[in-house]
């Protein structure tokens, strides 16, 4: 893994797709959030969401390969309405293969993926994947400092009682 | 040449075995059953797994899980539709009963019309849609295009 | 590692796997199993080998003491899901003793929080 700081507000990671980067990567982006002045909580939201953006690109990309790069870029950002925030962008190389293509796959382990997309979902205020011109995907995050981390539920409203 | 022609048939047949052998081992006939049990926690995992392998069979059964008295059932299964179809319909599993039932109405009436399209295509290694299954790609915000590659499902 | 048969009452196994231990003991309320570290999708393996093993033993009770988890995503959810699935179909109970703020509000954002016994100490889950 290899590390370029542009600016004091901005992280660049190169990184392989190899999971035990995964505590590296969430140390230094704890870090960074930190110093960009994120509470507590925000900076474990925004580690935990990156992790998972980055354990689907293992899997889901590279199909748990752990040779392949992935570029992670922090920066802070500011939006006219939501105010200052952050995005962050996970860059993958990987190829675009239909799962129905893979013989085999993971249903005969039921391990439940989806799981972490709910959870950058609920720690991030926005999650956009695009395909990435020379193949690949882009993930971009956004989180700004309103941002509570829910599950999709009116703010004033985070934990309902079950009926 | 017969070798030639004999190899043509052995690929004629094996390609349309193959639907079958990938049917066969990629089976969500399982965790589809799991979205009736009387268990939440299944029919949660149930959604889940079935999103993750982007069955677009399990999609009425996920619609009607919409109208589950369970909150946390409710809401894998509306996460779950809109992995697998961009499209919530405006369906919120918090909400009040009687504008879930609205929401749930909508996505069956959209299901009736032939209008709910399974979320993304993947460009596959040999350019070919893959054999048995028509999809369609959304363009984030729900609009429909043929255009190759779409966002990945993770 | 295997356990040791002489010691007496509890047994202990342990397992370090680039910062996930994972230590068993088997009590009087079945089994206790102590994990410390941070379990993501390079440790969670490790853990669910771990705990499917000791689910084939059909324990009674399976008690998870995660005050020494820092850190856990969704594989370690899902793992944990997967194993309390496991148990319970064969009559078993499994319990999660000890969570950390950080790791509790991982387990209520995807609500399966409200599937699990969740206690504040291991005393605490072999009390009942």
């Amino acid at each position: 893994m290899s590390e370029a700081q542009c600016d004091s507000n901005a992280l660049e990671l190169e990184l392989r797709s190899d999971p035990r980067l995964l505590p590296v990567v969430r140390k230094k982006l704890r870090a960074w959030a930190a110093g960009q002045g994120w509470t507590a909580d925000q900076v474990d939201e925004i580690a935990l969401a990156v992790d998972e953006a980055l354990a689907n690109v293992i899997r889901h990309a590279y199909g748990s390969e752990h040779c392949h790069p992935v570029l992670l870029t922090a920066r802070a950002v500011r939006d006219p309405q939501r105010g200052e925030g952050l995005e962050i962008r996970l860059r993958d190389f990987g190829k675009q293969v239909d799962p129905a293509r893979i013989c085999g796959r993971a249903l005969d382990e039921p391990r439940p993926g989806g799981l972490g997309v709910h959870l950058m979902q609920a720690m991030m205020s926005s999650i956009e994947y695009q395909p990435a011109s020379g193949g690949g995907m882009l993930l971009t995050m956004r989180k700004y400092r309103d941002h509570v981390a829910r599950c999709g539920e009116p703010r004033e409203g985070r934990h309902e009682p079950a009926p | 040449m017969r070798r030639d022609r004999r190899y043509r048939q052995l690929w004629r047949y094996g390609s349309a075995l193959m639907p079958l052998l990938m049917t066969a081992c990629y089976s969500t006939a399982p965790q589809r059953q799991q979205l009736t049990s009387s268990n939440p926690l299944d029919k949660v995992l149930g959604a889940v797994w079935l999103a993750e392998a982007g069955d677009a069979q399990a999609v009425h059964s996920l619609v009607a899980l919409l109208e589950d008295h369970d909150r946390t059932v409710r809401m894998y299964a509306i996460l779950a539709l809109e992995r697998l179809c961009g499209q919530t319909y405006g369906y919120k599993y918090y909400e009040p009963e009687a504008q879930r039932a609205a929401a749930a109405a909508r996505w069956r009436e959209a299901l009736r019309r032939g209008e709910v399209r399974l979320r993304s295509v993947r460009q596959v290694e040999s350019g070919n849609a893959p054999a048995g299954r028509q999809f369609e790609a959304t363009q984030p915000g729900g609009g429909t295009a043929s255009s190759e590659g779409d966002s990945r499902t993770p | 590692m295997w356990p040791d048969a002489a010691s007496h009452g509890k047994v202990g196994m342990n397992q370090h796997h680039d910062g996930l231990r994972i230590e068993t003991l088997a009590g009087q309320h079945g089994e206790l199993v102590r994990v410390s570290g941070e379990v993501d999708l390079r440790s969670s393996p490790q853990l669910r080998n771990r705990l499917l093993r000791i689910a084939e033993s059909r324990p009674r009770r399976l008690i998870l003491d995660l005050s020494g988890v820092s850190y856990m995503d969704s594989s370690g959810v899902g793992t944990m899901v997967e194993i309390k699935r496991l148990i319970e179909q064969v009559g078993g109970q499994v319990v999660l003793a000890g969570l950390q703020p950080r790791v509790r509000s991982v387990f209520e954002i995807t609500q399966l929080d409200r599937f699990f016994r969740i206690v504040g100490s291991v005393s605490e889950a072999e009390a009942r």
